[in-house]
């Protein structure tokens, strides 16, 4: 009740994961875990949709549709008639994406 | 490639050990960093506050301006300071339980200073209570963006969830507040 953050876009293939590691590296809230066989996804629900584990992982095991959480450039994009996704931070300056960016 | 710390401060560290500890590599959003913060909103919303203030200073006396003064600080300065101990996950219902405490003082206040008859100051009471939470929670909502760990799906349930609630909000109240300058305008008349 009254949390619209428990669903996000992160998937994550554990069958595809080498273990490499980067993504416990990357990852600004400790989504996921160093694990045995491969990363363990410990806290889905704290993703931010940032895109740097999707971005650093070489095996693209990991996938996130990633932009930045901006209720305000959202409904800036809406209101001009423009995709609600294309909608980029008005506060950072140039494009004022974060760590994964949502052009690539 | 090596991947160090978040922040620039642990960098010293960072450097000594080549090691970035799991706590180096986590984003925290201490107090300090969302009061740093808080210029950015108020600046967004500084010139529709003005205007809101001398508005309200003429239609409802020095209280009003300060409604409209208070309800801008509530949304860009006070909701960020208290951000995790508001209850409940949602922005937007954060901003609202805020808005309607802050909200209740007002009407509070309207009420207890107003020579106006006991109906009218019950539509006013109303007014601010639709209204100042109204605005408090979309302001709130609009702090998603200052966040470090708001998700775009998050924010966009929130959007659809609750905007059109705010907006119900803040239009009943305008209504509320038009029929009572009717009301008023009659009297003169």
């Amino acid at each position: 009740m009254f949390d619209s953050y428990l669903e996000n876009t992160l998937e994550y293939h554990s069958d595809k994961c080498i273990n490499c590691g980067r993504c416990t590296q990357v990852c600004p809230h400790g989504v996921f875990a160093e694990g045995e066989e491969h990363a363990e996804l410990i806290q889905p629900v704290s993703c931010m949709e940032c895109g740097a584990c999707a971005l650093n992982c070489p095996v693209h095991a990991i996938e996130v549709q990633s932009g930045v959480g901006c209720a305000w450039a959202m409904m800036n994009a809406a209101l001009r008639g423009k995709d609600m996704d294309s909608g980029e931070c008005g506060c950072g300056g140039e494009g004022g994406s974060c760590c994964g960016g949502n052009s690539e | 490639v090596e991947y160090g710390p978040v922040r620039a401060s642990d960098l010293p560290e960072y450097l000594k050990t080549h090691k970035a500890t799991p706590e180096m590599r986590t984003v925290q959003f201490p107090l300090k960093d969302r009061l740093v913060l808080t210029p950015v909103e108020l600046i967004h919303i500084i010139l529709p506050t003005v205007i809101a203030t001398i508005l309200l200073y003429f239609l409802a006396g020095p209280l009003g301006a300060l409604a409209a003064i208070t309800t801008a600080l509530t949304g860009t300065v006070l909701f960020p300071a208290l951000l995790p101990v508001i209850p409940t996950h949602d922005f937007s219902t954060k901003g609202l339980i805020l808005g309607e405490i802050i909200s209740i003082l007002f009407a509070f206040a309207f009420f207890t200073n107003s020579t106006m008859s006991f109906w009218e100051n019950a539509l006013v009471s109303l007014a601010i209570l639709l209204v100042m939470p109204a605005v408090i929670a979309y302001l709130a909502l609009n702090f998603t963006g200052c966040t470090t760990f708001t998700s775009r799906t998050g924010v966009k349930k929130e959007i659809f969830r609750y905007v059109p609630i705010m907006a119900l909000m803040a239009g009943s109240g305008i209504v509320v507040s038009i029929l009572l300058g009717i009301i008023e305008f009659m009297k003169v008349v």
